[in-house]
């Protein structure tokens, strides 16, 4: 069981300006599920992940609140120490940009192996191969010797991703976060990968965090989803409810804007406007700058976040009755 | 082989032609098994890549490039941009060649062609702020903007959706999408004809995404510009191309309009894809599934015998790429 209780965040950028990038969140996943997590970029799920693992740079936060917990254990302030044998065994991480979470100089073999020796340092060379191999196939390669002796640089885009899934997967940790860890692979391998993480987490009892902007993607692999924007979390509740009739108008307008393949010929819908920097946050609703249905209330105040009939959380003062964007992830 | 009617039909005009094109790889083996070789003569053993017929692009036109991972669609644009160099081949750029083109010759390439990457990280330079980034193609190819550097650069940055105090910032201070606008913005700036475009979207949300993509249908529309589209996401592909190839395994084994894929599509590696597609997209439920067995690749017959359904003793024998209707090719003995 993983917990996030009223977690902020504050950072301090180069130019000494105070960026708000997580205002409280809360979440719970029990173990044995997986939480999906979406949202614009630069709403902070990154951050968010990467606070969990304890893997965030500590030289730019400026301030920290609330708390992580992990079966039973606090992640928030814990010592290096006990980060180091959380991290790998425990909380598998997968990397957003797997150029920078790779090291260019060293194989795919040695790249993972180095994992195994980091917690098991007397491993057996034979149990490592064995380890080695299952993680790679885990993760998608169908014949894994072909690439052992290869460099990052000598692997296509999907393949780097796949050997990211392989070195968070092969000490079988009981917590993964994977960062959109399928943007560059084909639909094809995708359903493979999915339900190969979906295994894990169900036959091991596993948890995960599954960070991804494809809503199709969230919703083959998640059973409950958050819904972040600009640093706040806007709705979350079951996968399903939520994508069958999204309550926030920011996540209807997200289902909108999935690429279809069927409606014929349809450019999806991109919302107007951008993101504002994480400091400046309009102070009513962090939506209401863009938001189609937004009210003069709106503007003025913060929507808190409240608890819709069928379980969901939603921040909104007007959340959607629903029909309202609702028809395009619908199905299923 | 380039100007050989079977090849280059129903483009006229063309901005890129491209010919037959191979490129291969040396298996990357144990230090051991290097050492040996230095000694024993015995050549490397390689894999084949990319090995296509050849294909065109039109003026304005947007030529989208789909395939499952490994199939050869990175090497194809870095072959095209000259970061790779090709075993053998042709491909013609406005009428001036590409392939093996260097110097002066390479320059004049690189600036009707820009590309943009897959992993934002790894193109730009970390130590460098946007401003920079975003000049540097400008510098290099000596270009004085007539309105001034800084209102070209504004401008560009507003292009993409970037707030104008992002140019003295450093890349690491981006999200994952942000750096990529930064890319496409470099991109940009020279103004050119052709832009591959390699999963320049995939690492996007997706309202970003659809920004993007309306940024380049408008590029295309005011600028005549052509776009080499790759990306393994079938409904981005779908949506943003006039026509649509797929790669196999380093083969060209489909080309057909972009309206036809759904419906239309031929080829047993095409209609797989698909299926999972509308399996992710559409919550369509997967009929067949698909059996996990590792493809065998050999150099003989049809790339995509060794996993087909529909495979015969006929494909032992290479199919050609056979034009079955308007605008549409494909290699497949039994489509
Ligand atoms: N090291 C850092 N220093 C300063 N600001 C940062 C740093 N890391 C992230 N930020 C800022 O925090 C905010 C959240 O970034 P984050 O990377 O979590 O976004 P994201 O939701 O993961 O986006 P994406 O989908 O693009 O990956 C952004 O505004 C970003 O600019
Ligand atoms: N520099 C290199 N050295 C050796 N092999 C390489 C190199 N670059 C690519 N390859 C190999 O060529 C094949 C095709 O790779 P490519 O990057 O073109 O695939 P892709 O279609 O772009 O895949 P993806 O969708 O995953 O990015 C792969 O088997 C890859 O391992
Ligand atoms: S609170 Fe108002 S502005 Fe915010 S999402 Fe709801 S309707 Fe839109
Ligand atoms: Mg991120
Ligand atoms: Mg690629």
């Amino acid at each position: 069981m993983l917990k996030i209780q009223d977690f902020s965040l504050r950072l301090r950028a180069t130019d000494g300006r105070l960026l708000p990038v997580l205002e409280n969140i809360s979440l719970e996943v029990p173990a044995g599920r997986c939480l999906g997590i979406a949202g614009e970029s630069g709403s902070g799920k990154s951050v968010l992940a990467m606070n969990i693992a304890g893997l965030f740079p500590e030289a730019v936060v400026s301030a920290r609140s609330g708390q992580i917990e992990f079966a039973g254990q606090t992640l928030t302030g814990a010592d290096e120490a006990t980060w180091q044998k959380f991290r790998g065994r425990r909380i598998g991480f997968i990397f957003q940009e797997p150029m920078t979470a790779m090291n260019p100089l060293m194989t795919l073999y040695d790249q993972i192996s180095e994992t195994v020796y980091a917690h098991e340092a007397k491993a057996a060379r034979e149990q490592v191969d064995e380890k080695v191999r299952r993680a790679l196939l885990r993760a998608g390669f169908s014949d894994p010797d072909r690439f052992l002796h290869s460099y990052p640089h000598q692997l296509s885009g999907g393949m780097r991703q796949r050997a990211m899934i392989a070195m968070a997967l092969v000490m079988e940790p009981d917590l993964i976060i994977a960062d959109e860890p399928t943007t560059a692979i084909d639909a094809e391998l995708q359903v493979q990968l999915l339900a190969e993480l979906r295994a894990q987490i169900e036959n091991e009892g596993r948890t995960m965090i599954f960070i991804s902007h494809d809503l199709g993607v969230i919703r083959a692999v998640s059973d409950h989803l958050a819904v972040f924007y600009c640093g706040c979390l806007v709705e979350n509740g079951e996968t399903r409810q939520i994508l069958a009739a999204p309550a926030h108008p920011y996540t209807a307008d997200l289902v909108a804007a999935l690429p279809r393949l069927i409606p014929e010929r349809k450019l999806p819908v991109a919302i107007p406007g951008s993101l504002p920097a994480p400091d400046r946050k309009p102070s009513g609703c962090v939506y209401s700058d863009r938001c189609r249905f937004a009210q003069e209330k709106c503007r003025r105040e913060r929507p808190g976040s409240e608890s819709l009939p069928d379980g969901r959380k939603v921040a909104c003062f007007y959340p959607l009755k629903n029909e309202v964007g609702s028809s395009s992830v619908a199905k299923a | 082989m380039l100007h050989q009617s079977e090849n280059c039909q129903a483009v006229t005009n063309p901005i890129l032609s491209v010919g037959q094109l191979r490129k291969s790889f040396v298996v990357e083996d144990t230090f051991a098994q290097r050492f040996r070789r230095l000694f024993s003569r015995e050549a490397a053993s390689r894999v084949v890549a990319l090995d296509i017929q050849g294909f065109s692009v039109a003026r304005g036109e947007t030529l989208g490039i789909l395939g499952e991972s490994g199939s050869g669609k990175s090497t194809l644009a870095r072959v095209l941009m000259g970061i790779y160099e090709a075993d053998s081949g042709q491909a013609k750029l406005a009428g001036r060649e590409v392939i093996g083109a260097s110097g002066a010759d390479r320059m004049a390439v690189l600036r009707q062609m820009q590309m943009i990457f897959q992993d934002p990280f790894g193109s730009l330079d970390p130590r460098m702020t946007v401003r920079q980034i975003i000049a540097e193609p400008l510098k290099i190819h000596g270009i004085k903007p007539e309105g001034g550097m800084e209102k070209m650069l504004q401008q560009a940055l507003h292009e993409v959706g970037l707030e104008p105090g992002a140019l003295e910032r450093y890349p690491s201070e981006f999200s994952g999408g942000q750096r990529q606008r930064i890319g496409i913005c470099r991109a940009l700036i020279l103004c050119p004809q052709l832009i591959i475009a390699d999963e320049a979207v995939s690492a996007l949300d997706v309202s970003v995404q659809a920004q993007i993509l309306e940024l380049l249908m408008k590029l295309r529309a005011d600028r005549q510009l052509s776009l080499l589209f790759i990306s393994h996401d079938v409904a981005v592909v779908r949506q943003i191309s006039d026509r649509i190839i797929l790669l196999y395994h380093g083969h060209l084994v489909e080309e057909l309009p972009a309206d036809k894929l759904i419906d239309g599509s031929r080829h047993p590696y095409t209609r797989r894809l698909l299926e999972s597609a509308m399996f992710l997209r559409e919550g369509n439920p997967l009929k067949s599934r698909m059996q996990n067995a590792a493809p065998v690749f050999s150099a003989e017959g049809c790339c995509y015998r060794s996993i087909c359904p529909l495979q015969t003793d006929k494909c032992c024998e290479a199919p050609p790429l056979l034009q079955i209707g308007e605008g549409h090719r494909v290699a497949c003995w039994h489509h």
